[in-house]
């Protein structure tokens, strides 16, 4: 009668133990967990930054180009544009 | 169509695609904008005011300059880069250096409106403003790209892109000045 018991207890925390295990799909969803933060990690700001620059160069360029150019035509007028104008024509 | 619009647009992963044919496209372009496409425009519109020849020769030597100096620019990219360590073998640089070429194509039609209408352009403000972005949006393009260029396919990194970017640029500016004293207005680089 003892055995008996001792046998069902130990039973008992077997399975208590093996359902604290995680189970395969459990195992995956905390590697996509995981996964998803190391992401996120990588998209840090200057990550973003970088992405924004060499994705898509041209878009940074002349964008970049583009507010300079307005800036200091604003400022200098036509002596700006032709001191760039220069560098192209003879 | 797709793969110019990767070159276009994800340079990083063009370059490890490395498209020779592409690349050497691109740079042929860029040779016939600088050397037939600039005589082409320069006559019928100077050729009336003064006589303006084109001689087929000296196309043919400032095309031969170019590739010169497309096999110069990719040799010392290879020399420095081998300086600061990087295992990529020479070919690699030929075949991919040349996928850089679309913003030195814009700049050398550019160049070639630019001097053929100079008169309409200078002291305007409105083509000034419009020619300054397109100018300068092309050079820092193409210094993206030549990081971008460095960092995939020399394989540097830290210290040793910084190291390598500012030798290549003396390079770079060197062979610059040569081209413009050749008469290749806008350096095939």
């Amino acid at each position: 009668m003892k055995s008996n018991t001792d046998d069902f207890i130990k039973k008992a925390l077997k399975s208590l133990d093996e359902e604290s295990k995680p189970g395969q799909e459990q195992k995956q969803i905390m590697l996509e967990n995981l996964l998803i933060r190391v992401q996120t990690v990588e998209d840090s700001e200057m990550g973003r930054f970088k992405k924004m620059v060499t994705v898509y160069p041209w878009r940074f360029g002349f964008g970049v180009s583009a507010l300079q150019a307005v800036l200091f035509t604003l400022m200098f007028g036509s002596n700006y544009t032709n001191f760039v104008l220069q560098f192209l024509g003879r | 169509m797709e793969i110019f619009l990767e070159v276009l647009n994800r340079p990083a992963e063009a370059f490890k695609r490395r498209n020779q044919q592409l690349a050497w496209i691109l740079v042929g372009i860029t040779i016939v904008v600088v050397t037939v496409f600039d005589a082409v425009m320069n006559y019928p519109v100077n050729g009336k005011d003064y006589l303006v020849e084109i001689n087929i020769i000296n196309l043919l030597l400032l095309a031969c300059l170019g590739v010169a100096t497309y096999l110069g620019i990719c040799g010392i990219f290879w020399g420095i880069a081998k300086l600061f360590g990087s295992q990529t073998k020479l070919v690699v640089y030929i075949q991919t250096w040349g996928l850089t070429y679309i913003p030195t194509i814009i700049c050398g039609l550019t160049v070639v409106f630019v001097e053929t209408y100079f008169t309409l352009f200078w002291n305007n403000s409105i083509w000034g403003l419009l020619l300054n972005i397109v100018f300068v949006g092309i050079l820092i393009w193409k210094t993206i790209l030549y990081v971008v260029f460095l960092k995939e396919v020399a394989g540097l990194s830290g210290k040793k892109l910084i190291g390598a970017f500012l030798l290549c640029g003396i390079g770079i500016l060197i062979l610059a000045f040569l081209n413009v004293s050749v008469g290749l207005k806008t350096p095939i680089l």
